[in-house]
């Protein structure tokens, strides 16, 4: 991570719009590779509505507040898919070796992982999300206080940073573990899966370990116990409702703290 | 330009003992480098596979941070600074890419602009030049996939240029290419250095890549600095030889001529040692001129032999046993007569290096024959096919150095995978004694030597040789 950020942001964008460039030489199988995301993405609606139909609420919140939660760790959650999520394959190229060419170049690694591929076909991930969201918001029956609506769009940004720090930590243990590219989707797309539901539903330990030891209930849970008006089902402190943006950053502190090693610690391939 | 200051860089590696046991073990890569470069030098840095050459350069790029000792690379300490640093060096790998696979080469040097951020009009203006000098122009609009290796090659060269640089470090650049993309990239570096002056680190195995275009050369191994200095001073301490196989219609008595001195013979088949300071070529017309010669071939003292021939007996015997050889052979080599001053003389720590120059050769062999035995059993096997093949092929492609280490690197870029991937031990190419030197599949150590006795044996620099010398006298 390059220490200005504004300079970051340039670079993955000039980066990302490379390969869209070279991605739009096949725009039929672009579109349809963007439909196809959107189709698989969409699957677990599937399996929220398929619950539903069976029971009229689970561990207590009726369908919008569980598509509530969907919609909002989809949405946190493609877009630092979007953003990052190519940085699972840096075993790939620690393992090919393909990572000393990029350490050569005045851009971090990250950047140039992050970037590689990119294609406006992640963008089909959005669009499930971002439907259900606009479906079901307007018929939560919550009364939309400015704390409630502000609180949405912070959930969803503190939600992506810390996707987004996970990423970052899978690829990390990459660095030593280099094929621990399948042990760490468990911690990614699981996350990305397991915040689809209330937490409630889940034993007691499991939402204590999910706040305290991977802290996947701020990316929407605990906030949007605020926003439906919903108390804790472990009773943990009010203030842990608006912790999420300071969670993020602490992970995302020791994200890029976990990143630096690694690349301290990089061996390389022979050559 | 670069400092190195007693640099060592040690893997932990490992190592499965048991079906739950694994032990840990520490491999030293480099171990107490120290050199400096200066700006404009143009540099060569060898050494066998697995020596740490590599390593070396992984660590003056900053991609990897060394575990003790200091790197300074054009004022910047380059694992601290590494994209500070990128902007300012080029680095190019000849086993891997550094240009954007799926991307035509228009567009990765377009973007290699934008990473480096160089102004429209330089780059415009450097990229004309780079694409007229290296020929790039047919296949700007290729994705590098689809590019054959000397394109590839050439296109790595410019978009590693395209921010000029001050440091150019190339790993291995001429590894796999043809001759006439040899030619085309040797000549372009020449250039470079010549005209703009960009300090230049090459690593190669190729030793035509060295004499065509390095003032200075450094060898490592082991991960120790074995030599540092200028190559016809290299050849000379090693004691290294070309040699002419000659090739006579029918058998007869050992070819005499002067300036060369015969080693042996096998039926029709002969082998000469040609002295350092005598002409090889008029050699050539004397044999051909005095017998009936069906065939010829001379052969360049390999750059691997030279190297191995450090790695058995460390620089300061070799630099004893040159001046030694010099006395004795008299016309032979006046130019070793300048002795080499290494910078850090020291190859690996001889046990029996307290023994002094009176050791025999056959006691300074003892070390690296455990090391052999520890591997495969000198590689005897592998290895004397090749070079036979070597002596049967047409004449005139033998004396292309070039083609011949063409044919011959896409193995030893194989080794060298193999040979990383796995800890030190694997990586110890054991050195064959006894082929050392001579490039005919003689072996000198000490089981082998009773059974087989070859009619004479060159090249082992030493007392032993000196020794031949005396009692064979000279041409």
């Amino acid at each position: 991570m390059a220490r200005e950020p504004a300079d970051s942001v340039r670079l993955y964008g000039l980066l990302a719009w490379t390969w869209i460039r070279a991605a739009a030489q096949y725009p039929l199988s672009m579109v349809l590779l963007a439909l196809a995301t959107g189709v698989v993405t969409g699957l677990d609606l599937a399996a929220i509505a398929l619950m539903f139909a069976r029971a009229p609420r689970i561990a207590g919140f009726t369908a919008s507040e569980v598509l509530f939660l969907y919609g909002t760790s989809g949405l946190s959650f493609a877009i630092a898919d979007i953003v990052l999520g190519t940085a699972e394959r840096l075993g790939q190229h620690v393992r090919q070796g393909t990572l000393d060419a990029m350490l050569v170049r005045p851009v971090s690694p990250l950047i140039q992982v992050a970037t590689e591929d990119f294609s406006p076909r992640r963008m089909g991930k959005l669009i499930p999300t971002v439907t259900v969201l606009a479906v079901v918001m307007p018929r939560l029956g919550v009364a939309w206080t400015a704390p409630r609506v502000l609180l949405v769009p912070v959930m969803v940004g503190a939600g992506v940073a810390i996707f987004a720090a996970l990423w970052v930590l899978t690829a990390a243990v990459q660095f030593v573990v280099i094929d621990g590219h399948q042990a760490t989707k468990a911690i990614t797309y699981g996350g990305g899966f397991l915040t689809q539901y209330p937490l409630g539903i889940f034993g007691r330990d499991v939402v204590r370990g999910l706040t305290f030891v991977i802290p996947l209930a701020f990316v929407n849970w605990e906030p949007a116990l605020y926003v439906l008006g919903r108390p804790d089902p472990i009773g943990l402190p009010a203030a842990f409702r608006f912790a999420s943006p300071a969670v993020a950053a602490v992970l995302c502190a020791v994200a890029a703290l976990a990143w630096r090693s690694g690349l301290r610690h990089y061996r390389s391939t022979g050559s | 330009m670069i400092e190195l200051d007693n640099v060592s860089k040690s893997f932990v590696v490992r190592r499965r003992t048991g079906p739950l046991r694994r032990t840990r073990t520490t491999v030293p890569a480099c171990e107490s480098i120290s050199f400096t470069v200066r700006a404009g030098e143009f540099v060569g840095y060898l050494g066998p596979n697995g020596a740490g050459k590599s390593t070396t350069i992984k660590m003056l790029t900053g991609i990897l941070t060394p575990t003790s000792g200091s790197v300074v690379v054009a004022g910047l300490d380059p694992s601290r600074q590494r994209t500070t640093l990128a902007r300012r060096i080029g680095v190019v790998f000849g086993q891997r890419t550094t240009l954007w696979w799926d991307l035509p080469l228009r567009d990765s040097l377009a973007l290699v602009r934008h990473l480096y951020r160089v102004e429209a009009g330089a780059h415009r203006a450097r990229l004309r030049t780079l694409v007229d000098l290296l020929d790039l122009g047919p296949f700007l609009d290729t994705p590098v996939r689809q590019l054959s290796l000397g394109q590839r090659m050439r296109g790595d060269l410019a978009a590693a240029l395209l921010h000029d640089p001050e440091l150019l470090v190339l790993d291995e650049p001429t590894i796999g290419l043809d001759v006439v993309t040899k030619a085309t990239v040797r000549a372009f570096l020449e250039r470079l250095n010549a005209e703009r002056g960009t300090t230049i680190l090459l690593t190669t195995h190729d030793l035509g890549d060295i004499e065509r275009l390095c003032r200075r050369v450094m060898i490592i191994d082991r991960g120790r600095l074995a030599y540092d200095g200028d190559l016809d001073r290299l050849r000379a301490a090693a004691g290294a030889e070309r040699m002419l196989v000659i090739e006579l219609e029918r058998p007869g008595p050992p070819v005499r001529l002067p300036g060369a001195r015969f080693v042996r013979a096998d039926g029709p088949r002969q082998w000469l040692v040609i002295g350092s300071g005598v002409n090889a070529a008029s050699v050539v017309a004397d044999v051909a001129a005095r017998y009936a010669v069906a065939d010829i071939a001379l052969r360049e003292p390999d750059i691997e032999d030279v190297v191995a021939r450090l790695y058995r007996r460390g620089i300061p015997q070799a630099v004893a046993a040159a001046e030694k050889s010099v006395g004795l052979l008299g016309g032979f080599g006046g130019a070793a007569g300048g002795v080499p001053a290494p910078g850090r003389p020291r190859g690996r720590e001889q046990p029996e290096s307290g023994q002094g120059e009176d050791a025999g050769a056959e006691q300074r062999l003892q070390p690296v024959v455990e090391v052999t035995g520890r591997g495969e059993p000198a590689g005897e096997g592998e290895r004397a096919p090749r070079r036979q093949e070597e002596i049967d092929a047409p004449a005139d492609e033998r004396q292309r150095g070039n083609q011949r280490d063409h044919r011959r690197s896409p193995s030893r870029h194989d080794d060298d995978a193999d040979d990383e991937a796995g800890g030190r031990h694997e990586r110890e190419r054991p050195v064959e004694p006894g082929r050392v030197g001579d490039g005919v599949g003689q072996r000198v150590d000490g089981a082998d030597r009773a059974r087989r006795t070859p009619p004479r044996r060159i090249g082992q620099g030493g007392r032993q040789h000196d020794a031949e010398e005396k009692s064979e006298g000279v041409p």
